[in-house]
């Protein structure tokens, strides 16, 4: 089963989409909401996969991003962009995004319904699932 | 009113895109939640409905502001309860509050007279902070029981209305910072709120239309937003 | 020997020792008293079977040297059953009994074992809602402490009318005119019922009582923790 580190700020959207993850024993979830505690939960929970906002409390996401991945035991974890920032403003930077920091997938939340993100887990997931 | 070239801040276009960003949210929860409600057949729509219902205050209270600046003349000061006041917005928050798992408290004892405000005006400018920093608490503070405090006291200033939380303190400076960056930064107050703080920046547009001020205030230990009102014991005479 | 004998209904209960507890009671003409009961929590105490929450015992006492008298004999008079059976009555039945205790000094009125007895009798009478026996309580704690709210006039001093809107202000305890107030002439006569001693049985026959409930009880509670600070 995937271990799935979720950083979502949004109490009431944190809880559905663990719900939808964690429905049908696709994954187990930690949900943190913020970097330094994305940090510390990936410490403890090992996971397999990373989705996470950009927009956050005190730091942004891309912060975090180069934090976690300049530790080589997390340097392969797959990431997943779940944002409410339209793709459209970090277009231009999405080669580093992809290239640099190994984020696997822009989903931009209005447009992702919960059906995708499960797909999008499945699709990039270490663990079979 | 625009007098002079000045635009009271309630107008901006910067404010309008932050309210429909801010709109984002709620929206989303609504789909998502329905959407998950197909997925497991859970015909509970509560949450539906506290997210819609804070969407329609998000508007409300835009609204209400947009009119105070254009209309003013129909929006009088009055004599106002602070202590009802505090009460009614409780009301108002309350669902919202739980949905967040924050805990709503009222600090309104003590005796502090009429208050010289417009009602309506005063109201949703709390509704409005309190709803923003409900948001943000859960966020900023973890997973543990949060609560939110609607407090009164009195300054040397006057009497104060806010909205408090046990949380690091939002300075004046932060808040001065914030509204600079209203409508240029994604996070304007980008230690107080994942989102743009519209509902703040609302909160403030309404209580400038008043000749009020939004400020970081003190109640006992808590850190939070409130508005300086000054008691007239003569109003009790009106 | 110094003993009382006297009617009680227990307010809380501490482990002391291997088989001691330490009993808080409201007693009608003592106010509260703390009790050692000894060897109670030894499986053949005597003692055990009359002092359970949510009774009311006919207990005696013996008046020691120190702060705490020691329980003689417990019989049980009446154990209102039905309450334990259902969680949400159980649950209001701790808040009440903690919001008396923390609501009353250590010499409280009769009045104050009668309103318990009251509301265990109206936990243990499935037809009166939790709402309602919560709200009602609360109001006669305020009535108890001088803290009922004006029901005649609104803070101008005129009479409280049919038809009219009103919020209320918690400084001068009355109700004020608004035009987008909650309250109306219907939540005022129902707050005059709960705040003139009508029991909860009667309560429970007022009609669009559950119409009336969710605007009256936050206020009701309000009131409680403003004044009271409970």
């Amino acid at each position: 089963m995937n271990q799935i580190l979720l950083i979502e700020p949004d109490y009431v959207l944190a809880k559905i989409y663990k719900q939808a993850l964690e429905a049908d024993g696709l994954a187990k979830v930690t949900v943190v909401s913020g970097a330094q505690a994305a940090i510390m939960a990936a410490d403890e929970h090992k996971p397999d996969m990373v989705i996470m906002e950009l927009q956050l409390i005190e730091h942004s996401g891309v912060e975090f991003l180069y934090e976690f991945r300049s530790y080589t035991e997390w340097q392969g974890v797959p990431i997943l962009i779940q944002t409410i920032v339209p793709f459209g403003e970090f277009q231009d930077n999405w080669h580093l995004l992809q290239d640099e920091l190994g984020v696997r997938s822009y989903l931009y939340k209005p447009h992702t319904s919960l059906r995708q993100l499960l797909s999008s887990v499945r699709e990039h997931s270490l663990v079979s699932t | 009113m625009a007098t002079d070239g000045y635009e009271a801040p309630i107008l901006s276009q910067q404010l309008l895109l932050g309210v429909a960003e801010e709109l984002k949210l709620p929206l989303l929860q609504i789909a998502r939640h329905t959407e998950l409600a197909q997925l497991n057949g859970n015909t509970d729509l509560g949450n539906v409905r506290t997210a819609a219902q804070m969407a329609l205050q998000l508007l409300d209270n835009y609204v209400l502001g947009v009119r105070l600046a254009l209309e003013p003349q129909h929006f009088p000061l009055e004599a106002v309860s602070v202590s009802s006041v505090l009460y009614d917005t409780s009301q108002q928050l309350d669902t919202f509050a739980k949905s967040y798992n924050v805990d709503l408290e009222l600090s309104i004892a003590g005796k502090y007279g009429p208050v010289l405000a417009n009602r309506q005006g005063l109201q949703a400018a709390l509704v409005s902070v309190g709803a923003a920093l409900i948001e943000a608490i859960p966020a900023l503070e973890g997973p543990r029981q949060l609560k939110l405090q609607l407090a009164t006291h009195r300054s040397r200033y006057g009497v104060i209305a806010g909205v408090y939380a046990d949380t690091k303190q939002l300075s004046n400076e932060a808040l001065q910072r914030g509204r600079r960056l209203q409508g240029r930064s994604r996070q304007p107050l980008l230690n107080l709120s994942q989102s743009n703080g519209a509902g703040i920046f609302v909160a403030d547009a309404i209580l400038q239309a008043m000749d009020l001020h939004l400020i970081a205030s003190r109640h006992h230990h808590l850190h939070g937003l409130g508005t300086v009102l000054q008691s007239n014991y003569q109003l009790q005479l009106v | 020997m110094n003993q009382i004998q006297t009617r009680a209904i227990i307010l809380s209960r501490t482990d002391y020792g291997e088989a001691d507890r330490i009993i808080t009671v409201l007693t009608p003409e003592q106010g509260k008293l703390s009790l050692m009961a000894r060897g109670v929590r030894r499986v053949k105490s005597k003692l055990a079977g009359g002092i359970e929450l949510f009774s009311v015992a006919e207990i005696s006492y013996m008046k020691g040297r120190g702060q705490i008298d020691t329980l003689t004999s417990a019989r049980l008079v009446h154990y209102y059953a039905s309450i334990v059976q259902d969680i949400d009555r159980v649950q209001l039945g701790y808040e009440l009994i903690k919001l008396l205790h923390r609501g009353t000094e250590d010499q409280p009125e009769a009045e104050y074992f009668e309103l318990l007895e009251a509301a265990f009798i109206a936990l243990d009478t499935a037809a009166i809602t939790t709402d309602l026996i919560r709200i009602w309580f609360q109001a006669q704690l305020l009535r108890y402490a001088g803290h009922s709210p004006n029901l005649k006039t609104d803070t101008s001093g005129n009479k409280l009318t049919a038809g009219q809107r009103y919020s209320f202000d918690f400084e001068t305890v009355a109700f004020m005119i608004h035009p987008e107030g909650h309250f109306s002439s219907d939540h005022i006569k129902f707050l005059r019922l709960i705040f003139n001693g009508n029991s909860p049985q009667i309560l429970s026959h007022i009609s669009g009582l559950n119409d009336l409930l969710p605007d009256c009880l936050p206020l009701v509670h309000t009131m409680l923790q403003t004044y009271i600070r409970i």
